[in-house]
């Protein structure tokens, strides 16, 4: 009875907030918890739940793993990114619920927030949880990177049924097999992708268990890689998927050839992932390899993320005359670094703007900018034809393209997001991008200011 | 020709909020004056050799890596307080200002001991003071006064002694320990803050005072630094002036 209520409260929100189109998802979810503050838990054993979280990729690895569950005719509930916080996903689980307490969906599919975890995770018991990485991210929400991993071990603790999937080039993640006993498959890289350093980004680098200095048979990026530590033995597990093959990039599509350890035999996949970035070919083999653990056909799931349409932000083509804009959400510093390496490479007159916001979705402190590797850029510059700094921090992105030695003849502020626009199509040649890396708050004004100017309709649901 | 050797103690395990923006800050102004640089990653187990030093940087940390870090830091202490009494330039910011001090009393009544490398004490407490800070630095020399800005995230408090000066007034924020409004601490040529964000290249007056006091030192006769053009510099500061004082 008091679920019944609970759902019906849910859904009546729901929709009056749908009616007064404020897109707000946390306030059901805040309300059904004070009514019934374990609700969370009575849902737990009605639906497949699959969790996944980490600091970055996880809304594109749950969109890979929606794909995934579609081309196997799986129904399922999912959340939006932006509701990946415990009221969010009360709200996203409560209102999918029928009046009678059931599921018509076969798979719960949440992105959740790795602060979140710890207290969603033990209501939830969730059948699988798919760990990405984890990486220095704003610490002025977070904390200390020590802290939510221990919370993401806590989470897991008391739920043994649940299976992992863990990035295995990852020394943290890899932890959380190690020390919980439950069911863990492994996936990383049996190659280089790359061999940067990210000197600004020092996390990491030193065991966990007995604080000495990791030694690699070989890095990927940040503290990714095939690890070990020479004082204590512990290492990187053994690996179910990993890809073995560098991965062949263009502007658009990135071809990856997986190893998959079968009981008796290597099965070998290959596949195209429809978007650019060696940090979404982890996304792709962590999907690939939740679709082993929950016994899927490979073949299908390497044939449904060639298919997939990549999240809000994380890198939007709009097709403005004969240019692209090419829009990808920027959150810290790694990532950040990752976007930059793919601007790098293409090594084409393409300008770049950076818009820096620092309100709270963003992270309040920019200190972060100083970690990221804008020096790489002097590598490009000569065939650049212009940068942008904007954004609310927009000044302290300028003296910090300053001191990383850009020609700063080539470099503006431009506040105003329709100047902006205007002068970077300009700078763009026929047929060619303007780069756009915009951080959280500053992709929505971005894009509010685009769908006015160029009546781009709203493809964000 | 001039040179000067700036030495970046533990790069790989005290680089919390960009801390590296600061060593940045010091190499390239330097280096837009002519004056040559040289700059040393002093690693764990490595040898600090306080004659080649001219200024030493020390940022902060997450608690597990300072406990990595601190055997090697107390053996390293003897040389970095010789360093500071015959006047050598130190920057230290956040965790690397407190690992200076006396001691670390942490929440649960544990006290971790310090070389006390400047006569000053931490105690650590539940609420983190964060949030973007200015205060008030008054250049000695000159007599002006320049506002800094930055960004705090701190969970000690930190109480200066005899002997130590604040680096400045807070103007906006919390400081040293959100009581007494003082911000940092000044001991001969150390300089001690809780800002980072990063904290030289949006205060310039600030990273070139300590750019001087490490020529003053080395270099008796040199002239006075030349000036640089600190326009997106300062556009940076008064930005985030205008902002948070309003
Ligand atoms: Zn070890």
């Amino acid at each position: 009875m008091k679920l019944f209520a609970t759902v019906l409260m849910v859904k009546i929100l729901v929709k009056m907030l749908q009616i007064f189109k404020s897109g707000g998802t946390s306030l059901p979810g805040k309300l059904a918890t004070r009514i019934y503050p374990n609700v969370l838990s009575v849902i737990s054993r009605r639906i497949k739940i699959v969790m996944v979280t980490g600091t970055n990729g996880k809304t594109t690895t749950v969109r890979m793993i929606a794909e995934i569950l579609e081309k196997h005719d799986f129904s399922f509930i999912t959340n939006k990114s932006g509701a990946n916080l415990q009221s969010g996903i009360t709200t996203t689980l409560l209102n999918a619920m029928k009046l009678d307490g059931r599921f018509q969906e076969e798979y719960a599919l949440l992105e959740i927030d790795e602060a979140a975890f710890k207290t969603v995770c033990p209501l939830l018991k969730p059948d699988f949880v798919v760990v990405t990485n984890f990486f220095r991210d704003q610490l002025d929400r977070f904390g200390e990177l020590y802290t939510t991993l221990s919370g993401v071990k806590t989470g897991i603790k008391n739920s043994e049924e649940t299976v992992l999937i863990l990035n295995g080039d990852d020394s943290f993640c890899s932890s959380i097999g190690k020390d919980l006993p439950n069911k863990a498959y492994y996936y990383g890289t049996s190659s280089i992708l790359s061999d940067d350093n990210d000197y600004g980004v020092t996390d990491g680098k030193y065991c966990i268990y007995c604080k000495s200095k990791y030694s690699y048979h070989h890095r990927t990026y940040g503290h990714l890689g095939n690890f070990y530590c020479p004082e204590c033995g512990y290492r990187r597990p053994e690996l179910v998927v990993s890809l073995s093959e560098p991965p062949i990039m263009s502007d658009t599509v990135t071809k990856i050839r997986l190893s998959v350890a079968r009981q008796d035999h290597e099965q070998t996949l290959e596949g195209v992932i429809p978007v650019p970035g060696k940090y979404n070919v982890y996304n792709a083999v962590a999907a690939m390899t939740f679709s082993l653990a929950a016994g899927m056909e490979l073949e299908k799931s390497m044939e449904a993320i060639s298919e997939f349409e990549i999240g809000f932000g994380r890198m939007e083509d709009i097709a403005i005359g004969n240019k692209t804009l090419r829009i990808v959400l920027v959150k810290n510093a790694i990532g950040f670094n990752q976007v930059l390496d793919l601007f790098c490479s293409n090594n084409k007159p393409y300008p770049v703007a950076m818009i820096i916001n620092d309100l709270i979705a963003d992270g309040t402190d920019v200190s972060w900018l100083w970690d990221v590797d804008f020096e790489k850029l002097t590598v490009v510059q000569d065939s650049i034809p212009a940068f942008y700094a904007s954004g609310i921090r927009g000044e302290d992105m300028m003296i910090r393209l300053k001191y990383a030695g850009l020609n700063m003849r080539k470099v503006s502020l431009i506040k105003d997001y329709i100047m902006l626009v205007d002068k970077g199509l300009k700078a763009t040649p026929d047929n060619g991008y303007f780069y756009v890396f915009p951080t959280y708050t500053a992709l929505m004004g971005f894009r509010k200011l685009l769908v006015k100017k160029f009546g781009i309709k709203k493809f964000w649901k | 020709m001039y040179s000067i050797c700036i030495c970046h103690l533990y790069p790989d395990l005290l680089n919390m909020y960009g801390d590296r923006g600061n060593v940045i800050a010091l190499q390239k102004r330097c280096l837009w004056r002519g004056i040559d640089i040289v700059l040393y990653d002093i690693a764990l187990y490595q040898l600090f050799n306080p004659d080649e030093c001219d200024i030493l940087f020390i940022g902060g940390g997450q608690d597990f890596e300072q406990e990595i870090i601190m055997s090697d830091y107390m053996e390293k202490s003897t040389d970095i307080k010789s360093y500071i009494e015959t006047d050598g330039t130190v920057l230290a910011i956040c965790g690397g200002y407190q690992m200076l001090g006396n001691y670390y009393k942490t929440g649960d009544g544990k006290t971790i001991e310090l070389p006390g490398l400047i006569n000053i004490e931490t105690v650590g407490t539940k609420n983190r003071l964060i949030g973007n800070l200015v205060f008030e630095w008054e250049n000695d020399v000159t007599g002006q006064t320049h506002r800094m800005v930055g960004f705090e995230n701190h969970s000690g408090l930190t109480y200066l002694g005899e002997g130590v000066q604040p680096l400045g007034k807070v103007l906006k924020g919390f400081g040293n320990n959100g009581q007494d409004g003082l911000e940092g601490a000044r001991y001969k040529n150390v300089f001690c803050s809780y800002a980072h964000g990063s904290l030289l290249p949006k205060n310039p007056q600030l990273a070139d005072y300590i750019i001087a006091c490490a020529m003053k030192r080395k270099y008796p006769d040199a002239p006075d630094l030349i000036e640089l053009d600190n326009q997106y510099e300062m556009q940076a500061n008064q930005s985030m002036i205008k902002r948070i004082l309003g």
